[in-house]
């Protein structure tokens, strides 16, 4: 059982802030993810984490012990770094065995557990290679073999799947989602994929320019984005924000007088089209372009001077789905977000007064 | 195309006959006999050739007791360099403060330009105060003092090509800093290590005045100062010399046999994305 809180953690370097004021406690043996565009902290925050770089201000706290001033190999926290950083000089099974030999475990236990961590990775064949004769896979997989032989509290993984190929990357989340099951850590995991924080987490931290925008589970993260950034970060394709007078003109209106002040974000699942109704109506829009996504199309409407993205699920799709032809949008006003124009947050529904 | 690989040529045996000059001189030399030599110092006679010089030089002159006064000189001398300057070396890697850090490396690199011979008197003063002439003592302080700069400065260099991910991975692995040094840095950076240590030795074993000023005692006399000393002693050919300074570089060369395979090697291949 472990848990991992910290507050207030603010890191500088020289004039540039990496991180401002992060604060989060996390539920015992809980995988949270960390999410945001390249340069926003995420690297900083692992850092900070594990005792490689010294916060500026803040604290860091594991199972309730303060641990900021320690060095990094008097905590127990394990690291998976973005680029692996494996021991050049070192055979896989030195690799895997390093945590244990730093801390004079005995050759025989080292031999047992190196085994069984191979095991469960598949990279038992490899164990007596240097990693300069090894894919980017199997380095990847020795990178986390070697974090989890000893048990940490806190597993920190910095975007570990993103130099794999689509397969491997899908097969290697659910590893780690099977190693998160088996055993008692917090993880703390990295990336710039919305689609992996979405399919991972049990909390999803969206980070932009070192300030937490939302902090919450993929549900709420998805469907009740707490801001624009946090709206147009996740989800793909992107959500559609429109202004009000756009709105108005070519969906339902709401009552909103057209309200300045306000867009609105539809996701584009809710979006629904309607290729039946091909009159002259000027609320008709214009479909511009289609791509296939798999299980759905993204359709590109253009209504007025605005591109909106609709997804059409593949079993609904049809051949009146074509470049240049009308169709009628409509929403269901239940789905539909609010968000202050200037602030960006996002405005709750029933202080509209509708 | 053609012109290129004429130019190439042309500098590379340029370059082969700038290196191999002294060393014939010298093999041609070693191998004549002193009126030989006279006659025509650069002549090549075939029949006037012999390993007398060599037999000689190693029957009256006492050369494997020299040779071996300098080999324990010259090892302790890179034993004490080298405990001292991979540790410092490491720690200025890792020094968080630019400003020190800087200061530092730049007190190293320009101490790698002050000329030996400046500092031999105050040197020579310091040692018959603390009264340690003809006592090896004396060189191995000297020697050490003189190398560290230079070797903490090239092997500062060297480490710092070490991607600090790596240090960190053992970091948070729970390895402590003399840990990272000794199970990655040290075996990462070997070959550097190696060229570094073999520079220097051969700086030290050929290093002339120094010795000479401070080791008089025939007993304690280092090899170099005392076949510089045969030239006054026994003639002015240096046919002899030239014999003895060959043998001297014997041991040079055996050990850069030994160590060559490792010297090229500095991989950090295959850790890294
Ligand atoms: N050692 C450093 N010195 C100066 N600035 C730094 C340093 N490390 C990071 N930064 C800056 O801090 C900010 C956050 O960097 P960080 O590496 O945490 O980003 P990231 O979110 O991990 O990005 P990516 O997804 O590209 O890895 C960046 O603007 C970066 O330029
Ligand atoms: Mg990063």
């Amino acid at each position: 059982m472990s848990k991992v809180s910290l507050n207030n953690l603010t890191k500088d370097y020289g004039k540039t802030r990496a991180l401002s004021d992060f604060s989060f406690v996390s539920q015992e043996n809980e995988f949270v993810v960390v999410v945001g565009p390249s340069g926003c902290g995420k690297s900083t925050l692992l850092n900070l984490v594990a005792g490689l770089e010294k916060p500026t201000s803040g604290s860091v706290h594991v199972d309730g012990e303060n641990i900021t001033k320690l060095q990094p190999n008097e905590r127990n926290i394990s690291i998976v770094f973005q680029n692996y950083a494996l021991y050049p000089n070192m055979t896989v099974y030195e690799n895997l065995a390093f945590p244990l030999s730093v801390r004079k475990y005995d050759k025989a236990e080292i031999k047992e557990l190196v085994e069984e961590v191979a095991e469960k990775l598949e990279i038992s064949s490899y164990l007596k290679r240097k990693p300069k004769t090894l894919s980017g896979g199997q380095r990847q997989r020795v990178a986390i073999g070697r974090a989890m032989i000893r048990k940490p509290h806190v597993f920190l993984l910095d975007e570990p799947l993103s130099n794999l190929d689509a397969s491997l990357r899908e097969k290697t989340r659910e590893e780690l989602i099977r190693l998160h099951n088996s055993i008692e850590a917090v993880f703390l995991y990295v990336t710039h994929d919305q689609v992996e924080a979405l399919s991972m987490a049990d909390r999803i931290i969206v980070l932009n320019e070192g300030v937490i925008q939302q902090v919450g589970t993929p549900e709420e993260v998805y469907y009740c984005p707490e801001n624009l950034f946090v709206a147009k970060f996740i989800g793909s394709p992107k959500i559609n924000i429109l202004p009000t007078n756009i709105y108005n003109s070519f969906f339902e209106p709401i009552n909103l007088c057209c309200d300045d002040s306000l867009c609105v974000g539809i996701r584009p699942e809710n979006i629904m089209l309607n290729t039946d109704n091909p009159d002259n109506d000027d609320k008709n829009g214009v479909i511009t372009l289609i791509e296939m996504l798999g299980k759905e199309f993204a359709v590109h409407v253009q209504i007025g001077s605005y591109s909106l993205i609709a997804s059409v699920p593949a079993h609904t799709f049809n051949d009146s789905f074509r470049c240049g032809k009308k169709v009628q949008c409509m929403v269901d006003e239940e789905k539909v977000i609010f968000f202050d124009v200037e602030s960006g947050e996002r405005i709750q529904k029933n202080s509209l007064h509708l | 195309m053609f012109i290129e690989r004429m130019i190439k040529l042309i500098v590379v045996f340029l370059s082969a006959l700038f290196i191999l000059y002294p060393l014939f001189f010298s093999v041609v030399t070693a191998l004549k006999s002193r009126e030989a030599y006279v006659e025509s110092p650069l002549g090549i006679s075939l029949d006037s050739m012999s390993l007398d010089n060599f037999i000689k030089i190693t029957n009256n002159f006492d050369f494997i007791h020299k040779m071996g006064n300098t080999a324990f000189v010259v090892i302790t001398s890179l034993i004490i360099i080298f405990a001292f300057s991979i540790p410092t070396a490491f720690y200025l890697c890792n020094m968080n403060n630019r400003v020190t850090r800087n200061f530092l490396t730049i007190i190293c690199f320009s101490f790698m330009f002050i000329p030996e011979e400046v500092l031999i008197l105050p040197e020579y003063n310091l040692m018959s105060k603390l009264g340690l002439i003809n006592n090896f003592l004396s060189v191995i302080i000297i020697f050490v003092a003189v190398s560290l700069p230079e070797c903490i400065y090239l092997l500062y260099m060297y480490f710092s090509l070490v991607p600090n991910t790596i240090i960190n991975a053992a970091r948070s692995d729970g390895a402590t800093e003399l840990q990272c040094l000794k199970r990655l840095v040290v075996p990462i950076c070997k070959g550097p290590i190696l060229v570094v240590l073999f520079t220097t030795g051969i700086a030290l074993w050929n290093s002339f005045l120094i010795p000479m000023l401070l080791l008089h005692d025939e007993d304690k006399k280092l090899l170099l100062p005392s076949l510089s000393g045969l030239i006054t002693k026994h003639s002015t050919t240096p046919t002899y010399q030239m014999a003895g300074l060959l043998l001297s570089m014997v041991p040079l060369v055996l050990v850069y046999f030994i160590f060559r395979r490792h010297i090229y090697e500095i991989s950090i291949n295959g850790s890294m994305h």
